[in-house]
């Protein structure tokens, strides 16, 4: 069945699209969608592309050094865009598959498909975004901390898009992310904010099945074992479990996730 | 993509693809990539369908894209460039092209699509890029003949006219 394919030019058609669809299917940069599509893996009635909303693929930073990322806005536009929401910069630069998906991947894209071994959830978390989700409702904002339930799933409704993300004015950041090759997925990313009361608050991401948050008051940890126990102590209290998937066990992520959280609070320190 | 608009040879429905005129397909599920093979630019290769490997490589605007991946409408109205498009004319390479030939770039030349289009969107630029510049601009594309040590050689040659 060949699907419809709607590109509202406005947020008011985005949602009454939706409204009246049955099982849409939305897309921003299309990355990982079209394999399904082509597939057969994915047979929506209705595609909803975002690509054609007011400044879609655009990163717009107002007065105050809040960043709103649109839909379509790639990581190339975070490349292109390097004092806009730096951390989110750094992580696009790394991110697998080379300038061609970093031309068409996107930072709403990567949210929702929330795929554990990936690194913009935790990075939106680590940088404390805004998600703006359109819905049959109306817009609402969720923290992007509450944005990811669980491995590849979110709270966006099957009538829900998500419309924009949100970055509060750029603080320094440091970054990690082991992969074993230069065209995988990572196994363990850690993205390291310092807040303004010198703490350093940590997001894991890459070895657990959403987003686990670990915060330094000290500013650092001691050593790998300080870092396990922190951030095996914000796991359980969150109700993460490890991720497992063809890439690396649970067990080897376990062991290297500290060593991601420490180098990314020395990248932090060093302002790399 | 971004948001220029080609010199309005393709209407809606159309893109450009290497200086012609090509009809968007009715299933929005097709591919570009599909869509380009079709209309006879073959040397677009699918070598994974899931946008790992490069070989399905064009320039959309000038930028690199995975062909296999980007859904065929995203190109209406924009200048699809596919690694037949390079040469000036029949028998002629372009300055990629040459130096991936002389330099011994490829052997199979299944993959070739990736690093010659990425190679030309790097020429395309204004200065000189690095030599981790021009890593970074390679790694998206997998080759199983040349062990890489030889794209990144004709890679070389291919920049060495940019000045610095």
């Amino acid at each position: 069945m060949i699907p419809e394919l709607v590109r509202p030019r406005s947020v008011e058609e985005l949602v009454s699209t939706l409204a009246g669809a049955d099982d849409p299917v939305v897309v921003a940069g299309g990355t990982m969608l079209m394999p399904r599509l082509a597939q057969r893996t994915c047979s929506p009635a209705i595609l909803v592309a975002l690509d054609r909303l007011p400044a879609a693929a655009e990163i717009v930073v107002g007065a105050d050094g809040t960043a709103v990322v649109g839909p379509l806005a790639t990581y190339s536009a975070l490349l292109r865009n390097p004092t806009a929401a730096p951390l989110l910069t750094r992580i696009a630069r790394g991110i697998t598959g080379g300038p061609q998906i970093r031309n068409q991947g996107t930072v709403v894209g990567a949210a929702c498909f929330a795929n554990p071994a990936s690194d913009m959830p935790a990075g939106l978390v680590a940088v404390g975004a805004t998600m703006h989700v359109a819905g049959p409702d109306g817009v609402r904002d969720v923290p992007a901390a509450a944005f990811v339930v669980g491995p590849f799933r979110t709270t966006l409704g099957p009538r829900d898009a998500l419309l924009s993300v949100t970055v509060p004015p750029a603080r320094p950041g440091g970054y990690c992310k082991i992969k074993r090759s230069e065209s995988s997925w990572p196994l363990a990313t850690a993205a390291a904010l310092r807040r303004p009361d010198g703490s350093v608050r940590v997001a894991v991401g890459g070895a657990l099945e959403c987003p686990v948050t670990v915060d330094f008051p000290a500013g650092c940890p001691a050593d790998a074992a300080a870092a396990w126990e922190l951030l095996e102590a914000a796991r359980e209290r969150e109700d993460v479990a490890w991720w497992a998937d063809e890439l690396a066990d649970a067990r080897y992520r376990r062991r290297i996730a500290p060593v991601a959280v420490l180098r990314s609070v020395s990248s932090l320190k060093e302002g790399a | 993509m971004n948001d220029s608009v080609n010199d309005g040879a393709a209407q809606a429905g159309e893109m450009d693809v290497d200086g012609r005129t090509v009809p968007l397909p009715a299933d929005p599920t097709e591919s570009l990539a599909h869509v380009l093979r079709r209309a006879g630019r073959t040397g677009t290769h699918i070598g994974c369908g899931d946008g790992d490997c490069g070989a399905c490589t064009v320039l959309i605007d000038g930028e690199v894209f995975k062909s296999c991946i980007v859904p065929a409408w995203r190109a209406e109205q924009r200048y699809v460039r596919t690694i037949q498009g390079l040469a000036p004319a029949d028998g002629d390479l372009n300055r990629v092209q040459q130096a991936f030939q002389s330099e011994d770039g490829f052997q199979c030349g299944f993959c070739l699509a990736g690093p010659v289009m990425c190679t030309q969107a790097l020429v395309q630029g204004e200065s000189r890029p690095s030599d981790d510049d021009l890593r970074a601009a390679l790694a998206g594309n997998l080759c199983r003949c040349t062990g890489y040590q030889q794209i990144l050689l004709a890679a070389r040659v291919a920049i060495e006219a940019i000045p610095e």
